[in-house]
């Protein structure tokens, strides 16, 4: 098994390479078509902003492999905070179209009485299974660090939420791809469990 | 519900953790690796490190060493201290950082903000003021790890920031700073009211009951200490320490 994390131009790629080896799993950062092609599983990490992170997937030429191996190939594909958000056609981020993998589009948080970015610990609640949420408590919390959130067209594939302001997509799923809002890298035993979980998913 | 986080804050000068009283008076504490291990293993809420020497000897982060850090980090890691140019903020995140605070330059080169902004998400980029009281007894924002006195008003300063595109900001009390005296809940209150963006309180917790009251009293989302999570007392010996989980829950809910 090798992890590619997609070298999106700016990314916490240190910790997401740490968690991903405390998970059991071996990662490289990738900016090639070769890292792409002989990976087993893809991530997209968080922490960036949505145009530079689409603009460094295009100029290293990588948006049509990668969509090959995700939406064709079926490759287990996780998606980090920013990562998620590029799954979708838009983001109110940016101007760039979005990977349009998943239906959907990226816009941001508002709510007047809350304070934007939504930092910290939250509760992650759902009421129906997913083997991605296997031998995770639901209400345990998880951390956040976003300013925008990502709502899929289709309710169904939210199959964890968060409360802030209203509910807000925490964990979305379409067959091998999954987002999470929350970082699972820095997010304490919850957030290894998910990635073990993920590193478990198979093509 | 979001929680109220506690976040120890770790001054870092030439290769070592120390602490300050005032900005001053450093105090030798450990090795920044083994401690910030420590509080990964005591799951604390966030950790952060600043480079206390880096924008006063105008030397950019030492990265061999914040990659070390970074790799104890297990829990959401803040870095600080000589970050002057967008390429600092790519790779200090790329050492596995989440969050990069800046200070200086904020003051100096307030279009980093915007820059930083929009190559990492406002939510990646802290800015930290650094306030003491002039000749006047006036509050105003320091530059340089507090010896670079200005006449920026802290209000202004951070209304400016938020507008710059900082997601979060550290408020740090140097005249408070390592004094065991409690936060300065009306700074706290001041600055946490003009801006939307989330305040992290920090400077001159004594006890862990301040850092409720920076929460609850000040209306800061986060409460930032130096002291009490390195010392057992103000007899400054060295004992690492952070409430458990459960002892959180108990502030915010018993009382």
């Amino acid at each position: 098994m090798s992890v590619a994390i997609v070298d999106t131009g700016v990314a916490n790629f240190g910790s997401i390479q740490n968690a991903i080896a405390r998970a059991g799993g071996t990662s490289f950062v990738s900016r090639t078509s070769a890292d792409i092609e002989r990976a087993s599983h893809i991530v997209l990490p968080g922490v960036g902003s949505f145009d530079i992170a689409l603009r460094t997937i295009d100029e290293h030429g990588l948006r049509d492999l990668l969509t090959r191996k995700v939406v064709q190939d079926r490759v287990p594909t996780l998606g980090i905070c920013l990562g998620m958000q590029l799954f979708g056609r838009s983001s109110e981020e940016g101007r760039l179209a979005g990977l349009g993998w998943v239906a959907g589009r990226t816009v941001k948080l508002s709510n007047r009485e809350l304070r934007v970015p939504h930092i910290g610990w939250n509760a992650v609640n759902w009421s129906t299974g997913d083997n991605m949420l296997e031998s995770i408590e639901p209400g345990g919390r998880f951390y956040f660090v976003h300013s925008y959130h990502y709502e899929p067209d289709s309710a169904e594939e939210v199959i964890a939420h968060v409360d802030y302001g209203g509910q807000v997509a925490a964990i979305i799923r379409h067959g091998n791809i999954v987002g999470t809002q929350f970082h699972p890298e820095k997010s304490r035993t919850g957030g290894l469990q998910l990635l073990r979980n993920f590193l478990r998913m198979k093509n | 519900m979001l929680e109220p986080r506690f976040i120890p804050l770790l001054l870092l000068a030439h290769g070592a953790l120390v602490k300050t009283v005032r900005f001053a008076d450093s105090n030798y504490v450990g090795d920044p690796i083994n401690i910030v291990n420590i509080f990964s293993t005591l799951e604390a809420d966030e950790v952060m490190v600043v480079d206390i020497e880096a924008a006063v000897g105008r030397r950019g982060p030492d990265y061999p060493l914040l990659r070390q850090i970074a790799s104890e980090a297990q829990v959401p890691f803040g870095y600080g201290g000589g970050i002057g140019t967008v390429e600092d903020v790519r790779e200090v995140l790329a050492a596995g950082v989440e969050k990069v605070v800046v200070s200086t330059a904020a003051v100096e080169n307030p279009g980093l903000i915007t820059a930083a902004a929009d190559l990492a998400g406002s939510q990646a980029i802290v800015v930290s003021m650094d306030v003491k009281a002039d000749a006047h007894g006036r509050p105003r924002i320091t530059a340089r790890s507090g010896t670079v006195m200005t006449d920026i008003d802290p209000i202004a300063h951070a209304r400016r920031v938020q507008e710059l595109g900082a997601g979060e900001i550290l408020l740090m009390s140097v005249d408070r700073d390592g004094t065991f005296e409690g936060y300065d809940l009306d700074l706290i209150r001041r600055v946490a009211s003009a801006v939307t963006i989330p305040v992290i309180a920090c400077g001159g917790a004594g006890k862990r009951s301040d850092l409720r009251r920076a929460i609850v009293e000040g209306g800061a989302s986060a409460a930032a200490a130096g002291s009490i999570f390195v010392y057992q007392k103000s007899n400054r010996s060295v004992v690492v320490n952070y409430p458990s989980q459960a002892e959180l829950k108990d502030y915010f809910v018993a009382r």
